[in-house]
């Protein structure tokens, strides 16, 4: 209700100086005031009397000033005294009596009114309103020529000039203001219409639909109006229908998102790599899509107060006048940047909305409507297994997806894969239900640690720094009790600690003793707390945080099972039956669109043949894991090159000035035919609406198009910095290895000032992104490789084609479930909820159903986890976050299917620990073939540690928080390591002290990260093209190594904390 | 619900008293059990040297400690998803492997007794014998022993299967012995005869015991722990309050204002497995 609760305040009293301006205001006693209102209506009315209504300009001077000074008189007048119906002051009386305002006011229309006295009469009533000391607007003789006044500017002839439109909007806010506070003005407006513009015309309300989607006050004062209106009108059916039937309000409001949005940026400039989503920071600079939020945010405001009618229409509209004809092929476009900028709006939206019926449209649309025969979902999902920043912003939205917690999403998802409960042994079925009950999940996790990444590994030079283990425990509120002495440090969690640091061996004091009163001080002794112990050490706090993971997996599961506690089943694979489950759509066997496209990057060359379709090698992945690390199946090699190649066409161009640091050329082209489609789709709606509706034009916002074009995010320099010739690259690998470091210092989030650019981008170029470098080098291998060979292209680009052709192809809005919608109001879209399940979104090719299938998403999920070597940071950081985040889910079917790891599956679907574990043999396969591992770890942890602690500490005070429910999003991973990463560009400031501060550890120890990083794997005589790759590799390698290590170790947490949770109880807390 | 909220929802009379003497839960989560003993030697055995050097090279053995803790807190949950009747346990404060507990007995011979007791659980839980449970007062009882007041469980679980056995049976069971009279092997044998032999006399003996037993219901607890079950006199200066709690107590997660203002979203209608199928109207707008 912030909405409402902002506009009470703007009251009378509140412009008083400007009506200072119109007139002195009269002091006098109430008898001497009215002898002068008469006196002054006195002339005017003789004036009033004369024959020729359009007399001179002196007439017109004198009416003006002498009703100037009356409607003063009348504001400033108190209410008189005595009982209810007495309540008029004299002047009051007096008024109405004689009919005074609307004589006046028709004098006016008579004469023909002139935009200045129009303006003069506009500001007079909103003086007279906005100031009154007593309520007006329920006598008739103040309300009539109001209405004659407003429905002279309704009129199409005379109309209201620009320059009066302040004053329109200004009065007809102060109108609703006081209808507010007197909601039987809302009837008599209501009844009062007059007689010309037709039965029951709410002109306040048609007057103020135009200025809607305005920026600058003037459109937020029409909207504040309009939200009264609604609110007023929530209990009132007749308003409420009249809005909904005869008005334009919820086709303007709905459709007008679909203009808006079309001149929001189509690409999003992006210069963090870990960036994936629009903060508000990033976005509260681009007045385009300011403009849009605030449209949207109205739209949840009104649905929040307005009546059900009036809500389900306008729900509908959005749904089938924004969503359908603009969201659904905005999110189809064929070009990389569109579809993240897509992407990343939706997620937005998603966040920014609050109303549940209005994200109830939302998830509607994106789980049941069908673009060209796929959900939206499908959509969605494919784009997770692709290679770059798209896949990021598609892991974002689904993180917010699934903090939703919606039962619809989740069965669509992954619970109707394991309904059927085929994809566990029959035997198997009874254990669904079991918990992790003595641990032995989370033992197996924990085995999966690589042997390289345990601590042991780590030279006792290195563990000094006490592990901030104890002092978190000993911190914890809960010991503060002054009655009994802290528990100090139990043996056996001693023993725990001294395991991890001494590598076991608990009878040589580990070095962390030499700390003064350290934890083995005795057991009586309670530790002051200004013991050292609670001064948390630099460095490798995240490390052994294993409690702390245990407190973020109970609080995860607990909020995910609150928030759950309202769905219709329990899904513990009994309830729903599995035998009355619907069949799942099985898996897509050649489906191009739903190929993956594996982010593996092999320097083997021999993987020529492409003869496989990326679809089967997923599926066959199980056999090839493990088998040797980074050597990625060789035959999707061609076909992802050509991928590669198809995200960056647009962004390709040759770069020569960034490596002196001056910027790029100018940004590439804008995608003519993108304009074109949007138009077209709007065209569609405005001419569909002319069909079923009245046939008013669509105000379309005027500022929208003018504010789009200076548009920062369209017009800043190229987004990739570290795009150059590959000639150039080839000639000075030195170079590189210097961005890179200096990449690494900088941190991806450096920069001052204002940008409007997300990720708090620098305008020095100097700061290579790590993606932008990936894919740089995959075009590098793409033309090593064509020279080398040119053969087994074909094939592969003919599959790209395909792809490229299935995501272009875009229809306009179909007409007819438009217009049936809008026949139906307040009726679901039809034709939609009744196949919907039944068919399957990935147009299966005859595969026989009974293959056990556990979705598309757990499987693009498993397939992305499984090439965790090769995947960058953040993308393994956004993924395992996802993952957790499913894990939390309290319904058995998913909590067995992701942690039980005693559970037997059909040997067609691959299980969570089957993954992890092909994915340890890659890591400890690659650590075997680098023998500086250890100390490169080690770097990667104390940068990653660094980086997350700076960030860390700034979560509270001024943090993130501005969209709504962006806490529990940003911690949603895991804040020792992970997200903390990936809010860093908060504070570039900061970010960049850390990387500093983190970086100074690794020059003390005289070599940089980097440099160790670089060292390893390429062989004497290797190109310089193949050390930068490899230097990649090693790089993500790395980062994947101290990454899956955290994972599992959260996972452990997460099957135990299931076993202890309990449940809430069902409809506990209906005001929530 | 907080395991000691249900315990606190039940036994009104205990609850204050804990409250009030107890100090506030360490660490993290009020759910957890005592995550550190203090002050005392803990009955965890903590892992030896000799298991330690074994398990060198497998870092996950070092959580051993966590999975053992959380074994037991999971026994807990069990235990409050059971609601055994008239049954209320509570995990020491020092241990883990302590849990303290009282039985009321509503009909039958041991009507009106009201009996604490004391679960002990093997630190090689769940791999060793089965929990022991000794009465703080030896209750006439055949299968009580008159002298340690131990309850002889081992009988009903001759063999401690993980997985099968959970610590909830073993409270069942001490609860049904009172209901269904054995005297099979007895360890008070002369409650046993007296069983077969003079029923008058065994109920008047068991009515005796029941009054000595509840005459100490105000004793100190036998075993000093924060944690321990105490009852006193009703006090409604306290207990009131106390209860008004109880009874208004809803669980919510413990942070769940911040940052979850949409929950529970699901238009699925019970029985189907389609989304948005529920009936618009039914919504509770």
């Amino acid at each position: 209700m912030s909405w409402l609760s902002r506009l009470t305040p703007r009251g009378p009293g509140n412009r008083s100086s400007r009506t200072s301006a119109l007139s002195s205001p009269c002091t006098a006693d109430p008898e001497t005031c009215l002898m002068v209102f008469d006196n002054h209506w006195r002339q005017v009315s003789w004036v009033l009397e004369q024959r020729d209504p359009s007399g001179s300009s002196d007439d017109l001077t004198a009416v003006r000033n002498h009703t100037d000074q009356m409607l003063c008189l009348l504001a400033e007048e108190r209410p008189g005294e005595g009982g209810e119906g007495a309540d008029m002051g004299p002047i009051l009386r007096l008024v109405v009596t004689e009919n005074v305002l609307e004589r006046v006011v028709q004098w006016h229309l008579r004469r023909g009114l002139d935009p200045d006295s129009q303006g003069a009469l506009l500001k007079l009533f909103e003086m007279l309103i906005g100031q009154s000391h007593q309520p007006l607007l329920q006598h008739k003789a103040v309300l009539q020529p109001l209405l004659s006044l407003l429905g002279a500017c309704a009129e199409p002839q005379l109309g209201c000039p620009l320059s009066l439109e302040n004053s329109l909007v200004l009065l007809l806010n102060q109108v609703c203001v006081s209808m507010a506070r007197a909601p039987a003005v809302l009837e008599l407006l209501f009844r009062t219409g007059p007689a010309q513009q037709g039965p029951t015309n709410l002109l306040i309300f048609s007057l103020l639909v135009p200025f809607i989607h305005r920026d600058g006050a003037i459109g937020q004062q029409a909207r504040d109006a309009l939200l009264l209106v609604m609110a007023t009108s929530a209990s009132n059916q007749g308003v409420a229908r009249y809005i909904a039937e005869n008005s334009y309000f919820c086709p303007v409001l709905a459709t007008g998102l679909s203009a808006l949005y079309s001149s929001l940026p189509r690409k999003i400039e992006v210069r963090g790599d870990d960036w994936h989503a629009l903060r508000r920071e990033d976005w509260m600079g681009v007045a385009s899509l300011v403009l849009f939020m605030n449209s949207l945010e109205f739209c949840n405001a009104v649905i929040q107060v307005a009546h059900p009618l009036v809500r389900g229409q306008l729900v509908d509209y959005v749904h089938n006048g924004f969503l359908v004809p603009v969201m659904g092929p905005a999110l189809h476009k064929s070009s990389v940047d569109e579809m993240i900028a897509s992407t990343a709006y939706l997620d937005l939206f998603l966040r920014s909305v609050t109303e549940t019926a209005l994200l109830k449209t939302f998830l509607r649309f994106i789980l049941v409507h069908r673009h060209d025969n796929d959900t939206i979902l499908d959509t969605l999902l494919t784009r997770i297994s692709s290679n770059s920043r798209l896949c990021m912003v598609s892991l974002g939205l689904f993180r917010t997806l699934l903090s939703l917690n919606c039962e619809d999403l989740m069965l669509q998802l992954v619970l109707r894969y394991l309904l059927p409960c085929t994809h566990v042994m029959l035997s198997q079925r009874r254990a669904v239900r079991e918990t992790d009950l003595y641990g032995k999940s989370a033992d197996k996790f924990l085995s999966l640690i690589p042997e390289c990444c345990r601590l042991s590994t780590l030279p006792p030079a290195d563990r000094e720094e006490e592990p901030a283990f104890w002092g978190k425990v000993l911190n914890s509120p809960g010991s503060e009790s002054p009655a009994h002495p802290k528990p100090s440090t139990p043996s056996r969690l001693a023993l725990f600690m001294r395991q991890q640091s001494t590598g076991g061996n608990s009878s040589t004091p580990p070095p962390m003793e030499t700390v003064p009163s350290s934890p083995r001080g005795g057991p009586s002794a309670p530790l002051s707390p200004d013991s050292p112990i609670h001064t948390v050490p630099e460095g490798l706090d995240w490390e052994s945080g294993y409690l702390e993971y245990l407190r973020d997996a109970r609080r995860g599961i607990e909020l995910c099972s609150w928030a759950c506690r309202n769905w219709s089943a329990p899904y513990d694979g009994e309830d729903p039956s599995p035998n009355t489950a619907p069949l799942p759509p099985p898996a897509p066997t050649s489906n191009p669109s739903l190929a993956m496209f594996p982010e593996h990057f092999s320097f083997q060359q021999g993987g020529g043949g492409s003869g496989t379709s990326p679809g089967q090698s997923l599926f066959n992945g199980t056999s090839s894991t493990g088998r040797e690390d980074g050597r990625a199946d060789g035959r999707d090699g061609g076909m992802e090159v050509k991928k590669v190649k198809r995200d960056l066409g647009e962004q390709w161009k040759p770069v020569g000035a960034e490596q002196n640091g001056t910027a790029g050329p100018g940004p590439p082209p804008a995608c003519g035919s993108l304009l074109a489609s949007y138009g077209e789709a709007n065209r569609g709606v405005s001419g569909e609406r002319s069909g079923g509706l009245p046939s008013q034009p669509v105000p379309v916002p005027s500022s929208a198009p003018r504010s789009s074009s200076p548009d920062m995010l369209t017009r800043a320099p190229d987004p990739s910095p570290g795009w150059g010739p590959p000639e150039e690259m080839l000639s000075s690998p030195s170079e590189v290895v210097e961005r890179l470091i200096s990449e690494l210092l900088d941190g991806p989030g450096q920069g001052e000032g204002g940008q409007i650019v997300p990720g708090g981008g620098d305008s020095n170029i100097q700061g290579i992104s790590i993606e932008a470098f990936t894919q740089e080098l995959r075009e590098l291998e793409e033309r090593v490789r064509d020279r080398d060979r040119g053969r087994g292209e074909g094939r592969a680009a003919r599959l790209q084609e395909d792809v490229t052709r299935d995501s272009l192809s875009e229809e306009p809005p179909t007409p007819s479930a438009l217009d049936a919608d809008l026949t139906g109001a307040g009726g679901e879209p039809r034709g939609e909820t009744s196949a919907m399940g039944l068919v399957s979104p990935a147009r299966p090719l005859g595969q026989p159903a009974s293959q056990p299938y556990t979705g598309p998403f757990m499987v693009v999920l498993f397939a992305k986890l499984e090439n965790m070597l090769q995947n960058s940071l953040y993308v393994n950081i956004l993924l395992t976050g996802i993952l957790s985040q499913l894990a939390c889910y309290p319904q058995p079917l998913l909590r067995s299917f992701l942690l039980n790891t005693n559970m037997v599956f059909q040997p067609s679907v691959k299980s969570l620990i089957q993954v992890l574990g092909s994915v340890k043999n890659r890591i400890e396969a690659f650590a075997a073939s680098h023998e500086d591992f250890p100390a490169m770890l080690r770097k990667a942890q104390r940068y990653l540690a660094a980086r997350s602690k700076v960030d860390w500490a700034d979560t509270s005070p001024m943090g993130v928080p501005p969209l709504r429910r962006s806490d529990s999003l940003v911690k949603s991973r895991k804040p020792s390591l992970g997200d903390l990463i990936l809010r860093h560009t908060n504070s570039p400031t900061r970010a960049r002290h850390a990387a500093q501060l983190a970086l100074a550890h690794v020059r003390d120890g005289g070599q940089s990260l980097h440099s160790a990083l670089f060292r390893g794997g390429s062989g004497g005589g290797a190109s310089g093209l193949e050390k930068q790759a490899e230097a990649l590799r090693v790089k993500n390698a790395v980062y994947c190594a101290v990454v899956f290590t955290e994972f599992l170790k959260e996972l452990a947490a997460l099957a135990q904390e299931h076993a202890v949770s309990m449940p809430f109880p069902k409809n506990q807390d209906p005001e929530e | 619900i907080n395991p000691y909220d249900y315990e606190e929802q039940s036994v009104q009379q205990i609850a204050e008293q804990q409250q009030r003497a107890s100090p506030s839960r360490p660490s993290f989560g009020k759910k957890q059990l005592p995550t550190i003993p203090k002050n005392t030697a803990p009955i965890t055995k903590p892992a030896s040297p000799a298991t330690t050097t074994q398990s060198i090279n497998g870092t996950h053995a070092s959580y051993g400690p966590f999975y053992l803790e959380y074994s037991l807190l999971a026994e807990f949950t069990l235990v409050i998803k059971q609601k055994l009747p008239g049954i209320y346990v509570q995990p020491s404060y020092k241990s883990a492997l302590m849990w303290f507990g009282v039985i009321f007995i509503r009909h039958g011979l041991y009507q009106d007794g009201v009996f604490k007791f004391t679960v002990y659980i093997p630190d090689n839980y769940p791999d060793g014998e089965c929990p022991r449970v000794v009465f703080d007062i030896p209750v006439f009882h055949p299968l009580v022993d008159p002298v340690s007041g131990e309850l002889d469980v081992r009988r009903a679980f001759t063999k401690w299967r993980r997985n099968h056995n959970h610590i909830w049976q073993v409270l069942m069971y001490a609860r049904t012995v009172f209901y269904k009279i054995n005297t099979m092997e007895p360890l008070n044998p002369e409650a046993a005869v007296l069983y077969d032999k003079d029923v008058q006399l065994f109920k008047s003996k068991v009515v005796e015991s029941v009054k000595l037993c509840n005459s100490h219901l105000f004793d100190q607890p036998k075993i000093d722990d924060p944690y321990a079950i105490s009852f006193s006199p009703w006090n409604p200066a306290v207990h009131d309050e106390a209860k008004e709690r109880m009874f208004t107590h809803k669980r919510r997660p413990e942070d769940h204002h911040k940052g979850l203002q949409v929950s529970g979203l699901s238009w699925v209608k019970p029985g189907s497995t389609q989304p948005f199928s529920k009936d618009e109207n039914s919504q509770q707008s």
